[in-house]
């Protein structure tokens, strides 16, 4: 049976799983699938021959030619890169590392630097929402009217819930994974908690001000 | 906007030393690299993530300087400054050696607690 001609696999975000995902890389080019990229959430992958390699990934803003010259002069090929900052490499087995433990707390310190303003900025959207609830509940429990505004205005603010979460979990939470791996490394960091845990807030905050 | 590092109050971590030592004479970042992987005592590591962005700061901090620029391949080379701080450096060190080997040998002054624990 022919192979597909492009496969997507869905990532589990490097930020949460980085040493999980490059085994997840490894496995995929040796069952022949070649990494091309990225769609979203997704690896973008196409049929190869199979390969014994392992992977790496980095973080830097924009490098130029001579960053990826010295990473292929140690031995890491360049395979794609994502959003100017992040970079994933390939090596045969048995290449000496691309980090020392001492570099790998700089790369994530790196990465995190990046990633600051935009999670501060999470933030400060995630709590502006949350203070439009705070005052939707309160105009709520005064008998809002007419009816159409009322649903209207719930409507647009679950739309700004839904995105305040969304920015939760793509801009704040790999900052804090970034943060987090400064101390722990490459393994792995659950923090699933964290937009269950503002969904259910905000849910429970909205209900206390409507019924109470 | 840039933190202040060792570099920027005058003393230079492992990595800037290694680098500034090695080009001492004109050498590519790869040569570099080449350069310090024999090193066979095992005390330096750097990877070319470290060595891209530590030849970066040491240029941006009148350290180095580029000679040719063609594309991948750039030449660097130790600036007057950078011989200066690299020689600093060099008896900042030998002090601190100095000082841990006479400590080791019991030739210090300060007079003697008993561990009691």
């Amino acid at each position: 049976m022919n192979k597909p001609s492009v496969r997507y696999e869905t990532s589990r975000g490097l930020a949460f799983d980085e040493a999980g995902e490059m085994q997840r890389l490894h496995e995929l080019a040796a069952e022949g699938w070649r990494l091309i990229g990225f769609k979203g959430l997704s690896y973008v992958l196409e049929p190869a021959a199979p390969e014994d390699v392992v992977f790496a990934v980095d973080y830097m803003y924009e490098p130029d030619a001579e960053y990826f010259a010295l990473c292929q002069a140690s031995g890491w090929v360049h395979v794609v890169s994502m959003d100017k900052l992040m970079h994933v490499f390939k090596a045969p087995p048995g290449t000496p590392p691309m980090f020392s433990t001492a570099e790998i707390q700089v790369k994530y310190q790196r990465a995190q630097r990046r990633l600051l303003r935009s999670a501060l900025a999470s933030v400060v959207v995630v709590v502006a929402v949350w203070w439009g609830v705070i005052m939707w509940g309160r105009a709520w429990s005064q008998q809002l009217e007419p009816a159409w505004l009322a649903i209207v205005g719930s409507i647009g603010l679950l739309g700004g819930v839904i995105a305040a979460q969304t920015l939760l979990i793509f801009m704040f939470m790999p900052w804090l994974a970034y943060r987090i791996r400064q101390w722990r490394g490459p393994g792995q960091v659950v923090l699933s908690a964290i937009p269950i845990v503002t969904s259910l807030l905000t849910v429970v905050l909205f209900l206390w001000l409507v019924i109470g | 906007m840039p933190r202040k590092d060792a570099l920027t109050i005058g003393e230079l971590n492992d990595s800037q030393f290694y680098i500034l030592a090695a080009l001492v004479v004109p050498r590519h970042g790869y040569a570099v690299m080449q350069m310090l992987m024999q090193v066979d005592n095992q005390t330096v590591h750097i990877g070319p993530a470290t060595l891209y962005t530590t030849l970066r700061q040491l240029v941006d901090a009148g350290l180095l300087e580029r000679c040719t620029t063609d594309g991948t391949n750039k030449v660097y080379v130790i600036t007057a400054e950078g011989r200066m701080r690299l020689s600093n450096e060099i008896a900042r060190k030998q002090a601190m050696v100095e000082f841990a080997k006479r400590a080791l040998k019991g030739n210090t002054s300060d007079e003697q607690t008993v561990c009691t624990i």
